[in-house]
């Protein structure tokens, strides 16, 4: 569904990607991992259209997405959940989802997809006149999530989805993409939670400085020698 | 509302002093100005300096496809809308590459658009130069005549606010918002900000040309240095500010209560102090409430009311 055939990026001098070849198969639930500065989130980015890439190509089912502006790429179904939530604070938790469904068809199933964000996440409705501001961070995780579902996503991307949160909470959103995943849903998450987003993806990519150094199914790394010894602790 | 609006159109049949119906007419002028000004100053954020270009433009078109085609003072007011459709024509052309500069850029190119404006149709011979233009005048009593121009921008300002309204409630108007909080995340959810901002930005523009045109036939003369005075543009920002720029009816408020306030102080006090008591306020406004007096007072009252 997701093919990225050798893309480089580079900010100024700095090559922040080099050659790097990724695929993600339909219903697949990948995890990209690796330390802070590997290039996980150029790369989501690249993907999304943020940042423009030096070489390569990138195609979404089969057409070449990179060099089209980001709006153009969401409308294709590939929804990103950006690093630090970046929600619309002032708006409210409604304005925010509403904001989500903004494409047509996704609006034509507003309602309905409302009801069922606020079923997945019945704390949301709790606070649906809340500004999203106001929420605790694991409350605007969410959001953030239910407002990228909102769009009807073909594939989903969350960059750092557990940032800052206690670890009951990391535990309960990526709970909720296993769910999601299990429901058909294409999910890329980039994390630094290595164990535990290997434990919940079904393959992963090891990301160092720069280029894939490892993949696999998710299992096999989390018995890699060198996945253990370098993020693993054991 | 209709009742509202029903005593409005009726206003002048009720025979009050014609400095009454110009004032009103000079009230209904900015709430159009900054309802429009709103557009793409509140909803999108995007703080435009130099807003008076385009009611300058809206003037000097209306009076040129007057002059040109020599047409009569009634068929020159019809020619307001074609003088719109000009300044949202000149709005896409300087939209497209100054909407890339943002905040405080934006200001200052959009401020320094207005001045360059003035000093094109200052120096323009065919356009009247320094000396203004002249346009036919109305042979009817000035009763009449200030009537005509009343009921004429009382219409151009229920539309521009009915449009300001349905724009705030619609999908661009989401859009707008999501762009004024974050024009990233907002393309991340497939809005496509620079569409949607140069759209905001030619609807501000049409209904100022209009304004531009209709005020050209009511002074029946037009200067550069009225027409582009960079007093209306910052008058329009602080209004619509003042009233609170986040919904449709912020710049109705902040404009009926300035104009207001400005004129009873011109009246009843001196001017010098007049214009010092203005200013104060101002401060006091953008001190104490940021977001404008309306959101400051219904915070106050949801405060009393737990």
């Amino acid at each position: 569904m997701l093919e990225i055939k050798e893309i480089s990026v580079s900010y100024q001098r700095h090559c922040a990607l080099a050659d790097v070849s990724m695929t993600v198969e339909q219903g697949d639930f990948v995890a990209l991992i690796g330390s802070n500065g590997a290039g996980k989130s150029t790369l989501i980015n690249s993907v999304s259209g943020l940042t423009k890439i030096s070489k390569g190509s990138i195609l979404f089912q089969g057409e070449t997405i990179s060099g089209l502006s980001p709006d153009l790429i969401a409308s294709l179904g590939l929804i990103q959940v950006p690093e630090g939530r970046k929600l619309f604070p002032l708006m409210s938790v409604e304005e925010n989802l509403e904001i989500g469904a903004y494409l047509p068809d996704p609006r034509k199933m507003y309602a309905r997809n409302l009801g069922k964000m606020f079923e997945m996440f019945p704390r949301l409705k709790e606070r649906r006149k809340q500004s999203a501001g106001s929420l605790s961070g694991g409350e605007q995780q969410m959001l953030a999530i239910a407002r990228a579902l909102m769009a009807q996503p073909i594939l989903l991307m969350l960059d750092e989805p557990s940032l800052g949160l206690a670890p009951i909470v990391t535990q309960e959103i990526f709970k909720i993409l296993r769910e999601l995943n299990d429901e058909g849903l294409t999910i890329l998450l980039v994390s630094q939670e290595v164990l535990q987003s290997l434990k919940i993806s079904r393959r992963g990519y090891l990301l160092e400085n720069g280029s894939v150094n490892l993949t696999g199914a998710s299992g096999d790394l989390l018995k890699d020698v060198r996945v253990k010894e370098s993020y693993l602790g054991l | 509302m209709a009742i509202a609006l029903i005593g409005l159109v009726a206003f002048p049949l009720f025979g009050p002093p014609v400095y009454f119906i110009s004032f009103v007419f000079w009230v209904f002028l900015y709430v159009c100005l900054s309802s429009s000004w709103n557009l793409i100053g509140g909803y999108a954020g995007y703080l435009s300096f130099g807003h008076v270009a385009f009611f300058g433009i809206g003037a000097y078109a209306t009076a040129m496809i007057g002059k040109i085609f020599g047409l009569s003072i009634t068929m020159t007011l019809l020619a307001t809308i074609p003088a719109g459709v000009i300044s949202s024509f000149i709005a896409i052309i300087v939209g497209y590459p100054c909407l890339r500069l943002r905040g405080p850029y934006f200001a200052v190119i959009t401020l320094c658009f207005s001045f360059v404006s003035q000093l094109t149709v200052k120096n323009l011979e065919f356009l009247g130069g320094a000396d203004g233009l002249w346009l036919k005048s109305m042979d009817v009593p000035v009763l009449v005549n200030r009537t005509i121009f009343y009921e004429l921008m009382l219409f151009l300002t229920v539309l521009t606010v009915w449009v300001s309204y349905l724009v705030g409630r619609s999908r661009f108007g989401a859009g707008l918002r999501a762009i004024k909080e974050d024009e990233e995340v907002a393309q991340t959810m497939a809005i496509n900000a620079p569409r949607l901002k140069i759209m905001a930005f030619a609807l501000s523009a049409f209904f100022p040309g209009i304004a531009g045109g209709i005020y050209a036939c009511y002074l029946s003369y037009i200067h550069p240095d009225v027409v582009f005075d960079v007093n209306m543009s910052i008058l329009q920002v602080l209004m619509a500010l003042f009233g609170g720029a986040s919904s449709w009816v912020g710049p109705v408020v902040g404009a009926v209560s300035l104009t207001l306030v400005n004129e009873g102080l011109s009246t009843f006090v001196k001017a010098e102090l007049a214009r010092i008591i203005y200013g104060l306020l101002f401060i006091i406004v953008i001190v104490f409430m940021p977001n404008g007096i309306l959101e400051f007072f219904s915070r106050k009252r949801r405060k009393i009311e737990r």
